[in-house]
This record gives C-alpha cells, sequence and structure tokens, in this order.
C-alpha cells in the first residue's frame, strides 16, 4: 500500500509538470492555430537559461526567485510573442505542412542553438531547496515535489481567472471559437494570439525548469517534453484544458506505475528483452492510442489556396537531367578527396530519402515525420540481407520498408492533417525507443551495411559509391515525376485538393492513401540502404526522429513538389556537413542552418526550386516592361476621427479635414496610387466562357 | 426618409471593385453607395457575390482593384478590426455571435466598439429582456431567434456609422424575421447608415430606402424599392409571383 | 418505384433540425427539382443522399437496394454522381486532367475499360469546355469551374446525377444552352436531381419539383402547381411578398 502511495503521489507531481506543459500548448493552439512542435524546445533552453543564471559557476548565480522572474515573466514572455509576430502571424491560411514545417524548424534549430551554447557537460540543477522535504502517509516527498503540485494548482487557478473573469480572457476564447467575428467586434486576434503565445512560452519554460531536475539537463530528452504534453492535451483534442489536466493525471501515473507494476506480470519479475525501453516510451504509446481512439473526422472540402505553378518536366526532360547528374558525379568523383565525397554523397543519399517526401507530401499533402525512421528500416534490411552487398539486400530494403510503411499507415488513414503529422511522431519516436536499440537491430552499437555489389561492377570504393548514389538519385527521380505525370499523380493531386469530391467518384481514399504511403516508405527505405553503405556501419541512434527533422526541412527548403528540390535540399545539407566539419564551433550547423531555413518558409512555403524559377519569369517580365503592381495602401483609421459634432456623412471643412489628416497621422490620399491591383489586370486571365 | 445629401460624400462608397478568393476573380467591378442614414438593400441570387462585397467592405478579403471609401476615405486594405473599431459594424451570416461563451461575455466582446460594459449592457437588456433573463446561459444553446437578437445587441449598443446585415433572415422562422427587421427598422431611425443582404427580399423591401440587385459580381440595377419589388418578382418565381 | 427514394430522412446539428422526416423520389429520363429558401437544407440533403452526411433517422434507397449504411464511394460505384454547391474541383489539375482522373477513378472500379483520355476529351466537347480544356482550373471563373464539375461527374457515367446550382455563375445565354443541355442528358437515360435558384431555369426542365423549407418539405408537384402554390410563395418571399402576389 505505501508503495501505492507513494508512486500515486510521485505520478501527480509528474502530471503536474504535463499539464503546465500541455496547458501552454492547448493555449497557443487554439487561439492561433497553429501546432507548436517546438514547445518543448522553448521549455529546453527556458531550462538552460535559467541554469545559467541560477547555477552556473561562472555566471551571476541570481537568487531564485529573482531567476525565475527573468525567466517566466521576461525571456519566455518576450521569445513566445517574437515567435508569433515573426513566424506564426503569416502562417494564417497557410498549408498544412507549411505551418509544420515552420514550428519544427524553429525545434531543430534550438536544438542546434543549445548544442552550440551548451555543449554536453555534467551540470548541476537541483530541484526547489534540494533535497529537504517532509513526511507524508508514510512518504518522504521533497519541497521540490510538493511545489510542483501546487503550482500546477496555480496554474489551473489562474487560466480559469484569466480565460473566464478578464475581458483579455474572454477574447482569446472568442477566438477559438470564431476568428473573423472577434475580429468584427473590434477584438485584434493578432494581440491576442500574441498573448496567447507569451503565455504558452511560459508555461512552457515553467515545465521545463520543472522537469529539469527530475531527468537532468538534457538538451534531447527535455525537448521531448514535448510528447508528453501532446499525449496530455490530445485527450482534451488539443482544445480542452479540463480534459488536458484528466490527461496529464492519467499519463503521469501510468509513467510511475508501468515501471513497478508491469515487470510483475512477468515470471521473474522484470520485463523480456523486447520490452526495454517501454518505461521511456509510455507517453508516446499513450499518445498513439489516444489519436487512435479519436473519432475520424468529417472529410475535408476543397481549400483553396495559392501556390506556385510547378512544370512538371516531361520524360526526356527528366531522363537528360538524370544523365547530367550522373555525368557530374562522374566528374566529381575524380576531382573530390575521399572525405568531401562521402559528406556529398551524404547529401545525395539523403537526397533520396527526401525525394520520398515529394509523392507523399508534395502531391498528396500528406505530413509524415517518420521517413528517417523508414530508412533506417530500409538500413536494417539492407545489413541482414545485403551484407555482401547483394542487390538482394536494396530489394528487401524497399521491400521491407514498403510493408513496415504501409502498417504504419493502417491505422493512421482515419486521421487527417496534423493528427496524422502527430501520429508518424509517435511511430519515430517508439522505434527509437524500442525498435532499433533491439539486440537483433543494432543493439551491439554498430553493425556493418554492404555497399552495392552487382558482380560485374563493384561499387565499394568511395568514387565508386559516390557515382552510384547519383545513379540512384537520378532513377528515383525519373520515377517520382513520372508518378506525377501519370494516372498516380492525378488522383494524388485531386485527393489533395478535394478528398470529398474524390469519394463521390467513387474513389477508395483509403486505399490510395495505403499506396502513397508505401511507395514514399519503399523509397525513404532504399535512400536508407544507400546511406547506410556510404556509412558502412549503423547504430541504433543512426537513425532518431531528431535526426530526421533536417530531411523534412530540408525537403520543404528545395521544394517539396519537385524532383530537383530534394537534390538542392540533399547538396545544402552536405555544405552545411562540411562547414560544420571545419569550423568547430558550429558544430551544430546541421541542426541550426535547416531550422533557420524552416522558420524563414513561413514567408515563402513553395521552397527554393519553384520560387527562384518564379522570380525568373518574373524578372523576364520585368525586363520586357511590365511594371509590378503597387502595394495596397496602409489601414487607416477613419470615422472614429469624426467628433459627435461632426453629422456622419456630412461635408467636412477643409480645416477639419486637415486636423483629421492629422490626427491619423496620413497625408491627403493620393487618388494615383488607389488602384492596388489595377496594373494586375485580374480579369484579362479569366477564360473565355464554355 | 433619405437626407438630403447633396454634397455629401456618402458613408460608404464602392467603385469599381475586384476581389477574388485564390484565383478565381468574384466581384468584376462594383459600384455602390450608401448615402448617411440611408438602408440599401443589396439584393440578388445565391453566388452572385452580395456576401462576398460585404466582406470587402467590412475588411476580411483583401480587394485587388477599385476602391472602398467611408466617408470619403478610402480604407482599402484596413484590417477588420481597425474598421470595427472605427465605427464599421458587421453582423456576418449565420449567427454573428460566439456560441461557446455566456451571454454576458458575448456581450462583453462589444466593449472592443470603446463603449463601457455597464452601457452595453444596459441597453441590450432594456431592448432584449430575455437576454437579461439568459445572461448566464452559454450562448449557443439558446433558440435561433434569441441568437440573431444577441447578434443584433452590437448594432443597437456600439451606435456604429455604418451597419452591414449579411442575411438576418436565414433558417428563421417568418414572425421572428419580422421582428429582426423592425428592429433594423428601429436602428434606421436614429439616423445610422445601413447595408442589408437578403436573398429573398420582402421583407427588408419594406425598411429599405434604396435597393441594388446584384448578379455576376456586380450591382446592375439600382432603384427606388417599389421599383425592385417588380423586377424581383420576375427573377426569382419566372414572372409567376 | 423511383430509382432514387429518400425516406423520412432527418438530420440534427446540436440542437438545430437541419432536416426532419424528408421523402423525395427520383424517377429515371426526369429532372426533379429541389428548391427553398437559403439554409432550408438543400445542400444537407444533397449530403445524406450521397453519404457525407450521416441521418439520425431515415433511408437512402437507390434502384431498390438501400445503401443508408454504404459509404460515399460504395454510393459513388452504384451509380452516384455529383457537383457542389461550394466548388470541389481539382484546382491543381486543368479542365481536361479534372474529367480524365473522374474517368480513371471510375476504370478502376467498374468493368467498362474504355480509354478515360478520349472520355475526357468527349465529355469536355460535350459541355462546351473545350476553349479552356488545356487551363488549369483554379484560374477559371466560378460559372465555368461548375461546368467542370458536371463533366467530371459525367465522367464516371452516373444513373443518377445530383447538381448543386449548377447554373449559378453562368449568364443567361450560358443559362440556356445549360438547359438543352441537361435534357439532352436525360434523353440518354440520366435522371438529375438539382437544387437551383434559377426558378425559371427550374420551371422550363423540372417534371417534378420539391420544395424544402426549415428542414421539412412543404410542398411537391410539377411546376404550374408548385408556381401557384400559397405556401412557396410565403417561404420565398415572405408575407409581403405573397400578399403583393396575390
Amino acid at each position: 500500500m505505501d508503495e501505492f502511495i507513494r508512486l500515486t503521489i510521485f505520478g501527480l507531481v509528474s502530471a503536474s509538470i504535463y499539464f503546465v506543459a500541455a496547458s501552454g500548448l492547448v493555449l497557443t493552439y487554439t487561439t492561433s492555430g497553429i501546432f507548436n512542435f517546438a514547445h518543448g524546445a522553448t521549455g529546453m533552453m527556458a531550462a538552460f537559461v535559467y541554469w545559467e543564471l541560477r547555477f552556473n559557476p561562472d555566471g551571476p548565480q541570481l537568487p531564485t526567485l529573482v531567476a525565475l522572474v527573468v525567466v517566466l515573466g521576461v525571456l519566455a514572455p518576450l521569445f513566445g510573442m517574437v515567435v508569433e509576430r515573426v513566424l506564426i502571424r503569416n502562417l494564417q491560411g497557410a498549408s498544412l505542412a507549411t505551418t509544420l514545417v515552420v514550428t519544427v524548424g524553429l525545434l531543430a534549430g534550438l536544438i542546434g542553438l543549445a548544442q552550440t551554447i551548451w555543449p554536453p557537460e555534467q551540470r548541476r540543477f537541483p530541484g526547489f531547496f534540494g533535497d529537504s522535504g517532509f513526511e507524508f502517509l508514510n512518504t518522504f516527498i521533497r519541497w521540490s515535489q510538493a511545489i510542483t503540485i501546487l503550482i500546477a494548482i496555480g496554474v489551473v487557478i489562474a487560466l480559469r481567472l484569466l480565460l473566464y473573469n478578464t475581458r483579455a480572457g474572454v477574447a482569446m476564447r472568442a477566438v477559438v471559437d470564431n476568428r473573423d467575428l472577434a475580429a468584427l467586434n473590434g477584438a485584434p486576434p493578432s494581440r491576442v494570439s500574441s498573448m496567447s503565445w507569451a503565455m504558452g512560452s511560459s508555461l512552457a519554460a515553467l515545465g521545463g525548469i520543472l522537469l529539469a531536475p527530475v531527468i537532468s539537463l538534457e538538451i534531447i530528452a527535455l525537448t521531448l517534453l514535448v510528447v508528453n504534453a501532446y499525449s496530455a492535451a490530445m485527450v482534451g483534442r488539443l482544445k480542452s484544458l479540463p480534459l488536458t489536466l484528466l490527461g496529464a493525471v492519467i499519463l503521469g501515473l501510468l509513467t510511475q506505475y508501468e515501471p513497478s507494476y508491469l515487470p510483475r506480470v512477468f515470471s521473474d519479475d522484470r520485463l523480456p528483452d523486447w520490452l526495454t525501453g517501454l518505461n521511456v516510451s509510455v507517453p508516446v504509446i499513450m499518445l498513439f492510442v489516444v489519436l487512435l481512439i479519436l473519432p475520424a473526422a468529417p472529410l475535408r472540402g476543397a481549400r483553396l489556396r495559392k501556390s506556385a505553378r510547378i512544370r512538371v518536366p516531361g520524360l526526356r526532360t527528366s531522363i537528360v537531367g538524370g544523365g547530367l547528374l550522373v555525368a557530374a558525379a562522374l566528374v566529381a568523383s575524380g576531382l573530390l578527396g575521399d572525405q568531401d565525397l562521402r559528406r556529398v554523397g551524404e547529401g545525395l543519399a539523403l537526397g533520396i530519402i527526401m525525394l520520398s517526401l515529394v509523392p507523399l507530401t508534395g502531391y498528396a499533402g500528406q505530413v509524415s515525420l517518420c521517413q528517417f525512421m523508414l530508412a533506417g528500416v530500409g538500413a536494417f534490411a539492407m545489413a541482414k540481407v545485403g551484407e555482401t552487398g547483394s542487390p538482394l539486400g536494396l530489394l528487401a530494403a524497399v521491400a521491407l520498408a514498403a510493408a513496415v510503411g504501409a502498417i504504419i499507415a493502417l491505422p493512421a488513414l482515419r486521421l487527417q492533417g496534423l493528427y496524422l503529422a502527430l501520429s508518424t511522431l509517435a511511430v519515430a519516436v517508439l522505434a527509437d525507443n524500442m525498435f532499433f536499440p533491439q539486440r537483433e537491430v543494432f543493439f551491439s552499437g554498430t553493425i556493418p551495411i554492404g555497399r552495392l555489389d552487382l558482380g560485374f561492377v563493384d561499387f565499394s570504393s568511395d568514387s565508386a559509391y559516390f557515382v552510384l548514389l547519383a545513379i540512384a538519385y537520378a532513377l528515383v527521380a525519373i520515377l517520382v515525376l513520372s508518378v506525377r505525370r501519370g494516372e498516380l499523380g492525378r488522383r494524388l493531386l485531386a485527393m489533395r485538393d478535394s478528398p470529398a469530391a474524390c469519394a463521390t467518384l467513387g474513389l477508395d481514399l483509403t486505399r490510395t492513401k495505403l499506396t502513397v504511403f508505401a511507395l514514399s516508405a519503399a523509397i525513404a527505405g532504399l535512400g536508407g540502404a544507400l546511406y547506410g553503405g556510404l556509412k558502412v556501419t549503423v547504430g541504433p541512434t543512426d537513425f532518431q526522429m531528431v535526426l530526421g527533422l533536417p530531411i523534412l526541412l530540408l525537403a520543404v527548403l528545395g521544394g517539396i513538389a519537385t524532383a530537383s528540390g530534394a537534390l538542392v535540399g540533399g547538396l545544402f545539407f552536405s555544405l552545411l556537413l562540411i562547414i560544420s566539419d571545419e569550423v568547430s564551433a558550429l558544430d551544430w550547423l546541421v541542426f541550426i542552418g535547416p531550422g533557420l531555413v524552416g522558420v524563414t518558409l513561413g514567408r515563402n512555403p513553395d521552397g527554393l526550386v519553384p520560387t527562384v524559377s518564379a522570380r525568373l519569369h518574373g524578372l523576364r517580365d520585368r525586363l520586357r516592361g511590365r511594371a509590378e503592381p503597387s502595394a495596397a495602401p496602409s489601414p487607416r483609421r477613419i470615422l472614429d476621427g469624426l467628433g459627435p459634432d461632426v453629422p456622419v456623412g456630412a461635408p467636412l471643412a477643409p480645416e477639419q479635414l486637415r486636423a483629421l489628416d492629422d490626427a491619423l497621422g496620413i497625408g491627403a490620399v493620393d487618388g494615383g496610387r488607389q488602384g492596388a491591383g489595377e496594373a494586375k489586370e485580374v480579369g484579362s486571365g479569366a477564360a473565355p466562357r464554355g | 426618409m433619405p437626407p438630403d445629401g447633396a454634397g455629401a460624400a456618402p458613408v460608404l462608397e464602392l467603385s469599381g471593385v475586384r476581389a477574388a478568393y485564390g484565383r478565381i476573380e468574384v466581384l468584376h467591378g462594383v459600384d455602390l453607395a450608401v448615402g448617411a442614414g440611408q438602408v440599401f438593400a443589396l439584393l440578388g441570387p445565391n453566388g452572385a457575390g452580395k456576401s462576398t462585397t460585404l466582406k470587402v467592405i467590412s475588411g476580411q478579403l483583401p480587394i485587388t482593384g477599385g476602391q472602398v471609401c467611408l466617408t470619403g476615405r478610402v480604407v482599402n486594405g484596413a484590417v477588420p478590426e481597425r474598421l470595427a473599431q472605427a465605427g464599421v459594424c458587421t453582423i456576418p451570416e449565420g449567427r454573428g455571435i460566439f456560441p461557446s461563451l455566456t451571454v454576458r461575455e458575448n456581450l462583453q466582446m462589444m466593449t472592443f466598439s470603446g463603449r463601457p460594459r455597464s452601457m452595453i449592457e444596459e441597453q441590450a437588456y432594456a431592448r432584449f429582456p430575455r437576454l437579461r433573463e439568459r445572461r448566464r446561459q452559454v450562448a449557443g444553446t439558446m433558440s435561433g431567434g434569441e441568437q440573431q437578437m444577441l447578434a443584433m445587441a452590437r448594432a443597437l449598443t456600439t451606435d456604429p456609422a455604418l451597419l452591414l446585415l449579411d442575411e438576418l433572415s436565414m433558417g428563421l422562422a417568418p414572425l421572428i424575421v419580422d421582428e429582426l427587421y423592425e428592429i433594423v427598422g428601429q436602428i434606421a431611425r436614429e439616423g445610422i447608415s445601413i447595408l442589408v443582404i437578403e436573398q429573398f427580399a420582402a421583407t427588408v423591401l419594406a425598411v429599405a430606402d434604396v435597393a441594388g440587385i446584384m448578379l455576376q459580381g456586380r450591382v446592375v440595377q439600382v432603384g427606388t424599392p417599389d421599383e425592385m419589388q417588380t423586377a424581383l418578382s420576375g427573377a426569382y418565381l419566372g414572372g409567376g409571383g | 418505384m423511383p430509382l432514387l427514394g429518400v425516406e423520412t430522412a432527418s438530420v440534427s446539428f446540436g440542437g438545430l433540425q437541419a432536416l426532419q422526416d424528408v421523402d423525395l423520389g427520383v424517377e429515371p429520363r426526369c429532372i426533379t427539382g429541389l428548391i427553398g429558401p437559403n439554409g432550408a437544407g438543400k445542400t444537407t440533403l444533397f449530403n445524406v443522399i450521397c453519404g457525407l452526411q450521416p441521418t439520425t433517422r431515415g433511408r437512402v434507397v437507390l434502384d431498390g437496394d438501400d445503401v443508408t449504411k454504404l459509404k460515399a464511394h460504395q454510393r459513388a460505384r452504384r451509380g452516384l454522381g455529383r457537383t457542389f454547391q461550394r466548388l470541389e474541383v481539382f484546382g491543381s489539375l486543368t479542365v481536361r486532367e479534372n474529367v480524365r482522373t473522374a474517368a480513371e477513378i471510375r476504370r478502376r472500379w467498374s468493368h467498362d475499360k474504355s480509354n478515360p483520355a478520349a472520355i475526357a476529351d468527349e465529355l469536355v466537347e460535350q459541355v462546351g469546355l473545350g476553349p479552356v480544356a488545356d487551363e488549369q482550373v483554379d484560374t477559371l471563373s466560378t460559372g465555368t469551374a461548375r461546368l467542370v464539375e458536371l463533366a467530371r461527374a459525367l465522367a464516371t457515367r452516373p444513373r443518377v446525377l445530383l447538381l448543386d446550382e449548377p447554373s449559378s455563375g453562368l449568364d443567361e445565354h450560358e443559362s440556356e444552352a445549360f438547359a438543352d443541355l441537361l435534357l439532352e442528358l436525360t434523353r440518354d437515360g440520366l435522371a438529375i436531381l438539382m437544387v437551383e435558384h434559377d426558378v425559371p431555369l427550374v420551371m422550363r426542365v423540372c417534371s417534378n419539383i420539391h420544395v424544402l423549407d426549415f428542414g421539412k418539405l412543404i410542398a411537391v408537384g410539377p411546376p404550374d402547381d408548385i408556381q401557384a402554390n400559397q405556401a412557396v410563395q410565403e417561404a420565398y418571399l415572405g408575407k409581403a411578398g405573397a400578399d403583393d402576389a396575390a
């Protein structure tokens, strides 16, 4: 009984931390509609900054309260507001892929930044009041644990008061209900969401500072706090704070009960080997289960969105392009040293994995965060079957990855958009904890992976393998492009544009999604097998979810709907590798770089290749003398300048007009600037009617 | 009685306004003017662009051409909340309320117009005693008519310069529609300019000073309510009405 | 027995009764009209018929079979096609590709293996989209995009076609041509159920008209009866309008 009480109390302590973090996530998501993948990373940064201010022996060693006020009251809210202003506000109406990439970019960037500022070392981070505490129900409870529970209760009360008893809080709930109507009432939704991001960031910071003494000050572990927060928040469908609290309590108790009670189920009172890793996986498993028991959303209708026109190269063009790539690789293999060959080769191999996102995300509009995990599955198959470089290894990689991809997709298929992305994240983290570390997989630390040997050609030398990677990239790119031009490609685009219309035409959406998931997984598996061969040996941490983030970011950077975009993304990665190897201070550039790229995508969601090509066309038009339309005039307040003595609609005297202009800070309206869209000739594009 | 507006800039004037959803243009040059104290009824079939016109005026949809003027000032590109604070009150299609907020919290949202809460509650409850009884009720659980009254309370209590109404009658019983338009008439008598959109026109024509018919993204005809009544019977029921 | 039948269909959203015990029948080779004021529940009824909206009560019967339990794509495979009031075109494909994709989807579930590209070419000409066949659909006007939806629905060779305000966005002249096209389609054996606000068009082409108001069926009958029906007058023009007309 004592044990049960102890576990329950400790479970409530964990639940308190999860709730604090999850409530911030819910606040930001409901008011802005943007899911913040960087929520845990924000908490991680805050914990480190707090350590810097409070505990760093070389730092100012501020008193606890002062450090807390600086971090929670100043820095974190400021950070949240800047993020909202710079990144999030532009994302209204953007596609899900774009919104995901921006916050995933922020996540990657923050990890890279933290790794650079705070390289791994032992850091002391005691909880409040250190190890002192008190006895309660035969259980020794530390003050810090009691405080954690009190803080959570305080957060519950404060949120309740804010949301129901202040105008700002009511405005927040109003924005959740109906954003447009809130604006029509005169409540600026942007200010509301700025405020909620400030609060969300503060709550993330509080969660991070509370969690750090429990799990130690470690970058990735703290960042993954976000997964715990997701699981709790998902119980409330990312909307309801009371249900989020319930979710946090369930999760907190589960994480405490599981390690103590579950082993007793087995005969020798310990978990079997294949279940090692279960302890850390409880939040992910809970997230997955909650996602699966959520009721399916109704079919989404069409959404009008602007995207760059992407020209699809014909078969001949893509073959010529592929040939050029291989030729360039042949030349480069003679010029570059072995080390550079490996780095650029890594870019090519990752480029193939990025190509796997082109049909899935670029055409079908589905977002997956587990492509790198699938690549790992491919590498695993290559290691087992193609140890000697047998082509069968590549086949096995493709087949196994496709099968795993389909199996992952199967339960996730009823989910759409964000929930689907979250479930792929859950699977990837689960594989990190439970699949890759298995004794039969990569347990022994590193296992060798063969390089393709076709009998008549052997690709075992670095330069030959480099050319092989280029050939593989070219072939996959040609395949992906012919998919786009063919029946499947049209079907995928149709499904992305309007799932509802597809269903009424008789299309089985489930099967179509399954097909594209399997195809995408197969490509990722192939890429992973070749990537493994390049590395020669791989280990259990080589395919972690976090390491896969730059892949998604760079694929979107190049242009998620284009085959050449993946190459750009891959080569960009090589460049970052080279720079970070040469400049030791920039060790984590492979994170910071893609992170920066991700966050800038908010302004440019189509990616580099389509944008550059559109710019080139624009430049050509301008050279031919077509004018760019001038920007629309800035907003002006007008009617409120009219005092009660001026009847609405009555002509204003010149001096009144001048006074009004002065009051509003505007000059006379220049009639010539008004025709904002005239130069565009909107109507001219309209097609003749049928 | 439309006041004599000679020489005055209309409260609202659209000239050559174009707007598009994505790449599809739906307003192809809309011209219309609402004079001070006028009630302008904008009529026309579904898909003609009436609601889009309203979205353009309230700042919810950017225009791609032409200009929108309020009392002679160009307001192209102004954001909805600024326009709302400046006295443009928009009651959108459907129910212009926050369903998960209580009646009282809904009224509290109206204070962003700059009026104190006590004043808004007082006026709203005076006009709709039923809202006082239900002030703690979650608005979404009230009947359609009560919800629409709560929405109209914003027009009544915030003293707007221009009121935009979109399909007030949608999904409501005729008796309630009559009551709502009685309120519109009352607001109009206070001298507030109103632009009202209705698909089915008889009720609104009774309170309008001017009416316009919109077809395919343009205002094609403007005239007195009587003239429009005749024109509409033809347009809607093929001369049978 | 009608080709498509709806029996006592009821739908409620929260507390709002969107449809209440609606019965409706669509006969083969005929155009059936469905009219009523905004918010009367017409589009909801369409969604019920094609399987995008579950009912709280009632059945949908297609050619004698109860299809109430079938999913949207399964109903489509039994010969139900539709267009949407709020456009659901495939905006990133061209006009021809929109129609062709529909034909390709059909080829996957039917035994008819005719060439989708040829079907697309033929339909594009038939509905008069030839001049814009290779334009990307998200650049087209609303009226034209509606014709794309029509051609796309026809590409699945439906037996019953549901059209949701197909003529809005068309001008008078185009509307005339459109009416002729619809009549031609029924001569080929198609049954059409059409929501439409262009009353002259409805009166011209429909053989039977259902009138919905507040989620209830208030009148059924041939065009002349509907036009003279007092309840319909009131629903459409409000009380005053009906008084004026009387």
